[in-house]
């Protein structure tokens, strides 16, 4: 009964919002014109109306796990009674369809906040920018219904029980991640439908980038936190001790990440210089369009991967159809109408624009590397050559070099002029460039580790030099210190941040790379270990009974200067699913990580143990939540904000 | 021609297309032989489990690993299966694998990209048909034999040529089809005595 309402309400929405697409479309372009009011009409009611529906009909699969309704084909598949309810309410996105419902639902939320408050722009801008998501929105349920219905039912008779949730899903990483990283995804059909809504009207001012960059900046920044999220999900829950692993999960993730990291950048130049104009609206089609490509590349059976979620083939034709309407349509758009968005003036050599431009053109070619890397068994075997795998040396040794170039741009750019900039740029980074020089060679002498340390390192000091000195010359000029600091934007105080956040996180990866360790030993219990300055002693090995596994759990003691402490981690059998889990346990530290995991018992009492040590981990997460965070601030920005803003014309009446 | 630069990107995007609706549903398998023929590429990896020796030596290289097979005595092909305990197919491929064993096949196992004590849980609880499991936690040899994933399985004739790879799971039917006639080229005897009944799996 449930699943039927619920089902039906999908249906609903994708009815509404498909006619409206097309009333909108229709009546908002040149096309019929005497539409555009009913479309107009149309606008807000739709939008809000199909994100309740939405809600409603995701609360509805809710309940049907929490309720146990194991008639559900997909309750079945992914939950079971023994399972925390936590983690049923979770279990909703732990597979394809459900994923896909999150998808569509959190679509439903930013569609109704970008009608809410786009008051300041003219109405059938609005319109348009409804009318694409409302498009993009219609295309989703129709593939949701058609191939990978939720509430679908199993034949008679009905499962007792389910078959459990995916041992490695079951965790708090989980609960959060796909929602953050779907958060970003989907945010950034906001900057597409404000691109395609664009072009089809036509006439682009300025305005238009400074309405796009707050939303690409939330959209952005929940990308990032849900990539971190699943890097610090892979590190403690696949037990492998790694924070990336360059699988196309991954990769599909960090394409329209770099690509929106892209688009954040050129709309400053088209914001501020009017330049750039027609590159933006095509990074904000490819960020989309990357992002769509995520979310199915590993769903369609073109590319599997480690995380296993369901990758079915004959779904493969239909989200080609989807792609190819929804990305092939907004690329022939562009080309069509892109000669109508000039953009007037130069871009001189050294100048603020000038290293923003770089900034694309190093973070587009890494995302075309990883493009190719992920792709490349697919060309290669089209091709009829064997099928082989690009693994971690490609994307290390195409990725090491533009981060440098990037880092060492980044270092610079941000202190030029917009326009041209005149002084000497010596005379600006020398400073920062000895100190880095002098740091690196030092760390390099006392640690070691390969040439690649003092590089980055250099690089590392020579930002956050340059940070410094950026905002110390700003404070300069004001009156007084405090007027100095009010005197900044927030978007000022966001950019900072983000680009310290990355400085963090450099540290915390070339740490981890280079200074690792790792130790297996064979433990007997009650006896001590020696293992660097730490004395390591198996205390005791306990059996103990979790909701729906039973688990082996060692009591492991690190004593370090009369100081202990004591880490447990776990070996899981999940019952339903016959499955062994390694729950590592880990003591998180500034500057470091003691990871452990159980290993099997080889003879009487004698248990396996690897021990890492991961230095500086925490950094990379850290980073990246610093850069998320930047990205929130600069969106607090009140010129994004200011109404005067519209200078898109009313061209349709 | 700058009027046609706006058109670029629509144009990739159609050729990937078809590059994509070319790969949907596509069997790897069928095309998944570029190994075959060529020689087993070197390597030298530590060792997960080594079922003649209760303290396993560390690691192992090719030339070592072609030279225990001599030692053994008659010259054998060797089989190698790729597998891991992430694999859910692994576990249903495990039990065929036993059977190869048990019918005298010598097996290598490449444990790929897998967590030492996962994979040790993995044997505990299917058993070891295994005569020795090379620990390839970096995929560092499954890059050079082009394995896209586990399971695959690998015919490698005594002097270190690949004759047959099969990505997937192997079974009895497999086997038949692929791996029985190359076996048979070199030993002149089939390894399973009765015939392959249509219902045997």
């Amino acid at each position: 009964m449930i699943s039927d309402i619920g089902q039906m309400l999908l249906l609903c929405c994708a009815v509404m919002l498909g006619s409206f697409s097309i009333i909108g479309f229709l009546g908002l372009s040149s096309l019929m014109p005497r539409l555009g009011p009913l479309a107009l009409q149309m606008v807000k009611p739709t939008a809000y109306l199909q994100c309740i529906l939405m809600l409603i009909s995701f609360c509805m699969l809710i309940y049907l796990f929490l309720s146990h309704d194991f008639s559900i084909a997909y309750v079945a598949g992914h939950s079971n009674s023994f399972l925390p309810w936590y983690y049923q309410v979770s279990a909703v996105w732990g597979g394809h369809e459900g994923s896909l419902l999150l998808w569509v639902v959190i679509l439903g939320i930013w569609y109704a906040l970008v009608v809410r408050h786009s008051d300041a722009l003219p109405a059938p801008f609005v319109g348009l920018v409804a009318a694409v998501m409302a498009g993009v929105q219609t295309s989703f349920l129709a593939f949701i219904l058609v191939t990978s219905d939720p509430f679908a039912r199993l034949p008679l008779p009905y499962p007792l029980d389910g078959q459990d949730l995916n041992p490695l899903l079951q965790d708090i990483g989980l609960i959060f991640h796909p929602p953050l990283l779907y958060m970003g995804y989907v945010g950034l059909s906001v900057a597409f439908a404000f691109a395609i809504a664009g072009l089809i009207h036509g006439e682009l001012g300025q305005a238009w980038a400074r309405w796009t960059r707050p939303w690409t900046l939330y959209a952005w920044a929940f990308l990032t936190v849900g990539i971190a999220l699943g890097s610090w999900w892979a590190y403690y829950e696949l037990g492998w001790g790694g924070w990336w692993f360059w699988d196309p999960v991954e990769n599909a993730s960090l394409m329209p990440w770099l690509a929106a990291t892209g688009l954040i950048h050129s709309l400053a130049v088209t914001d501020k210089r009017g330049l750039l104009k027609a590159w933006t609206l095509f990074l904000a089609i490819l960020a989309f369009s990357l992002s769509l490509l995520g979310t199915f590349l590993v769903r369609s059976g073109v590319l599997t991967s480690v995380h296993a979620f369901a990758a079915d083939p004959t779904r493969g034709v239909f989200i080609l159809c989807l792609l190819g309407v929804v990305i092939g349509g907004s690329l022939l758009l562009f080309a069509c109408r892109a000669h109508l968005v000039s953009s007037e003036g130069t871009i001189s050599l050294v100048s603020r624009e000038a290293g923003l431009l770089v900034n694309n053109i190093l973070l587009c070619t890494a995302t075309f590397v990883i493009f190719i890397g992920t792709l490349y068994p697919l060309f290669e075997e089209l091709m009829g050559y064997t099928q082989s795998s690009v693994g971690a040396p490609y994307f290390n040794a195409m990725f090491v070099p533009l981060a440098f170039i990037l880092l060492a741009v980044l270092a610079v750019a941000p202190r030029l002029n917009w326009k041209r900039h005149s002084g000497s740029l010596v005379k600006l980074m020398l400073p920062g460039l000895i100190l880095g020089v002098f740091t690196g060679g030092t760390i390099w002498v006392f640690f070691g580790g390969s040439w690649l340390v003092p590089v980055t390192v250099m690089l590392v000091v020579a930002l956050v030099w340059s940070i410094g000195m950026d905002m110390r010359h700003q404070i300069r000029y004001a009156i007084n210190f405090k007027q100095g600091i009010a005197r900044f934007k927030s978007q000022y105080y966001g950019m900072h941040l983000a680009h310290f956040g990355l400085a963090v996180m450099v540290v915390g990866i070339v740490g981890v790379s280079n200074y690792s360790n790792e130790e297996d030993m064979l433990m007997t219990v009650g006896q001590t270990y020696e293992l660097g300055d730490y004395q390591v002693k198996l205390n005791a090995v306990n059996t103990l009974d979790g909701p729906n596994y039973k688990a082996t759990q060692g009591e492991i003691e690190f004593k370090k200067d009369g100081e202990s402490h004591v880490l447990k981690p776990e070996k899981r059998f999940y019952i339903t699913r016959e499955a062994v889990m390694t729950e590592a346990a880990m003591r998180a530290g500034l500057f470091g990580d003691l990871y452990v995991a159980l290993g099997e018992s080889r003879q009487q009492n004698q248990w396996a143990i690897r021990v890492h040590y991961k230095p500086m981990i925490r950094w990379i997460w850290g980073g990246a939540l610093l850069i998320a965070f930047g990205g929130i601030w600069a969106s607090f920005d009140r010129r994004y904000r200011r109404p005067e803003a519209p200078a898109i014309s009313d061209g349709t009446t | 021609m700058k009027k046609l630069l706006p058109f670029t990107p629509f144009l990739i995007f159609i050729a990937l297309a078809g590059v994509f609706y070319a790969s949907i549903g596509r069997n790897p398998t069928l095309n998944a032989n570029g190994m075959v023929g060529k020689m087993f590429p070197a390597f030298n990896l530590p060792l997960l489990i080594d079922r003649n020796e209760p303290i396993p030596a560390t690691s192992i290289n090719l030339e070592q690993l072609i030279l225990r097979f001599q030692k053994q005595g008659e010259q054998r092909p060797w089989l190698l299966n790729v597998w891991a305990s992430w694999c859910p197919q692994c576990y249903h491929e495990h039990q065929f694998i036993t059977s190869l064993a048990d019918a005298g096949a010598i097996v290598v196992g490449l444990n790929y990209k897998d967590e030492t004590e996962n994979g040790l849980g993995f044997l505990n609880k299917m058993g070891n048909p295994y005569d020795i499991i090379l620990a390839d936690q970096e995929g560092a040899l499954g890059f050079d034999l082009g394995v896209s994933g586990a399971p695959e399985t690998f015919l490698i004739d005594p002097k270190g040529r690949i004759l047959v790879r099969h990505a997937g799971v192997i079974d009895r039917e497999v086997w038949q089809q692929k791996f029985a006639s190359h076996w048979q080229t070199v030993t002149t005897k089939p390894l399973f005595e009765e015939p392959l009944r249509s219902s045997a799996l």
